[in-house]
């Protein structure tokens, strides 16, 4: 039995909106530590894991492990009937045939109850171990996405290369070629705008930008993205949540020049 | 039935305990005079008709499956409509004689060679006042002497009778109330003929098209008329075709539906991945 009342409605609705996206069905893996998702894209070459922590809800109550196993295009259907302010509780009994999604808005006395018929997802669960990259650069989410539209006009992929100077994110297409590169600043006034670079050892990286676009949909969840690469291992895309994280990974390209 | 003991499953009238065993046989279908199955019990006449899976459904019944996935539905049927055909075509009218008349086995007894069964119509209860309801018959002294003609005006009298006994019921039946739907915002008078129009619809399903015709001759919808000339109503034809595209329509949309991506999923779909190796030969599965 799960008992789930998230304040902030909108929260729900970004989260869908960011992964639906990427994936057509998931599980939803509720546990007392909170709910979970993980799942890959049809091509098997990106990854994105989601975690909204039991926190986040108020309040919150998992009594055993389930795993919802949810179309997420009708969910996000469901989910925009849902006002931005509205209040919403998600609900599930053990058989997990069923979601149940009330939303409440507490300024209209309006509640709205819906049912969301669930599946079985045959899913694997791939095991991320914790890894220190070489090069993690944390940065404005909203400069990222700018950054892979705008090169995505060029190319359909960017290198990017990470020194200690700044990341460099650079495309070249038939019709040319371009390149943004962001400085380290510990700008202190705009906090939210610095970029900052950790890093172990240069890298550069090549990676498919309809992929990174289509990451930055969750850029409404996070104001500050944080990418962390290593040669020859995925690249990982980070938005940070008050409470949870929601994480893509992307196999980087290999043997490619441009 | 080939394998005595082969079971089907079927919905009828509830049988009464000790009643006979039903007789099923094949006996001219009175609209179309291809053969049907109908059944015989008690002295009640039924048509039973068939629901085919085609082969491509069973049942389950408790822990047993039966592969016959077909679904038998037996009903009642007024033996005057099976009638009708018989008596006239034995009667064997002419330009300038009315027909014979004839006893109760020369009418079931030796009229069909192709369907040796329509003796068993004979045994239906009140099979007399059937016939008398549509024949002329001449009283001989005894019983068993009476015979019987086919009476054009009867059979239309009895016909109309019975288009009024529909259209007195119709409103109890849902499915029927359904189909004229379309009248609903209609005056009063325009429902009410759209009422006898379906009504002649169902008896004429049970009638040769030259009885159906002259049936039909007898009502006229002067209000119906009116708004077809004004607005193109759905025939009943229209209905099926309808219904039979939906079906077709139906599967395609399920697949459309399986392969259905959001906007971002198709743009990834056409995404180069050379050079992109599958997630899982980075991570390792979880067992």
């Amino acid at each position: 039995m799960l008992e789930a009342r998230l304040q902030t409605g909108a929260l729900l609705k970004k989260v869908l909106e960011a992964i639906k996206e990427l994936i057509t069905d998931a599980n939803f893996d509720c546990s007392d530590n909170g709910i979970a998702l993980q799942a890959m894209d049809n091509s098997h070459v990106a990854l994105v894991a989601l975690l909204l922590r039991h926190d986040g809800f108020e309040p919150y109550r998992c009594d055993r492990s389930l795993a919802l196993g949810v179309n997420l295009v009708s969910l996000s259907k469901v989910l925009r009937c849902a006002g931005n302010d509205d209040i919403i509780t998600l609900k599930a009994d053990d058989t997990a045939d069923v979601l149940s999604l009330t939303f409440e808005n507490t300024d209209n006395d309006r509640i709205s109850e819906y049912e969301l018929k669930l599946m079985d997802i045959d899913s694997e669960h791939l095991g991320i171990p914790d890894t220190t990259y070489e090069a993690v650069v944390q940065m404005s989410s909203a400069e990222f996405a700018r950054i892979c539209k705008d090169l995505q006009v060029l190319s359909d992929s960017v290198q990017i290369d990470v020194t200690k100077e700044g990341v460099k994110f650079g495309a070249k297409g038939e019709l040319g070629s371009g390149a943004v590169t962001l400085k380290q600043n510990g700008n202190v006034d705009k906090e939210e705008e610095a970029t900052l670079i950790e890093l172990q050892q240069n890298v550069s990286l090549n990676f498919s930008l309809k992929y990174l676009v289509n990451f930055t949909k969750a850029t409404p969840l996070a104001s500050r993205v944080s990418l962390s690469m290593s040669s020859e291992v995925p690249l990982l895309v980070e938005y940070k949540m008050e409470a949870g994280y929601i994480r893509y990974y992307l196999a980087p390209k290999i043997g490619e020049d441009n | 039935m080939a394998t005595p003991n082969q079971q089907r499953i079927c919905i009828g009238p509830k049988v009464p305990a000790h009643a006979d065993n039903p007789i099923s046989m094949l006996l001219p279908s009175p609209s179309s005079g291809l053969p049907a199955r109908f059944v015989i019990q008690d002295g009640g006449l039924y048509e039973m008709q068939m629901v085919d899976s085609e082969g491509l459904r069973s049942w389950f019944i408790s822990d047993t499956i039966q592969s016959d996935g077909a679904l038998y539905l037996i009903t009642p049927f007024d033996p005057v409509f099976m009638l009708i055909p018989i008596l006239d075509a034995m009667r064997q009218k002419t330009a300038d004689s009315e027909g014979k008349f004839l006893m109760l086995e020369g009418i079931f007894g030796t009229c069909s060679d192709q369907y040796p069964s329509l003796r068993h119509l004979a045994d239906l209860k009140n099979i007399d006042r059937y016939l008398s309801a549509i024949c002329d018959v001449r009283d001989s002294k005894s019983a068993a002497m009476k015979t019987f003609r086919l009476d054009d005006e009867k059979v239309m009298g009895w016909l109309k009778k019975k288009v009024d006994v529909f259209v007195g019921k119709f409103g109890g039946i849902p499915a029927l109330v359904e189909s004229i739907a379309y009248t609903e915002s209609l005056p009063e008078e325009c429902r009410s003929e759209a009422v006898t129009q379906s009504v002649l619809r169902l008896i004429s399903a049970n009638l040769s098209d030259s009885w159906a015709t002259k049936l039909s001759a007898n009502y006229q919808f002067p209000e119906l008329d009116k708004l077809e000339s004004r607005t193109q109503l759905p025939s009943m034809s229209d209905f099926g075709k309808r219904s039979a595209m939906d079906l077709d329509d139906e599967p395609k949309a399920k697949e459309v539906k399986k392969t259905k991506m959001s906007v971002g999923q198709r743009k990834l779909a056409k995404a180069s991945t050379a050079g992109m190796k599958p997630m899982t030969s980075f991570f390792a599965k979880k067992t």
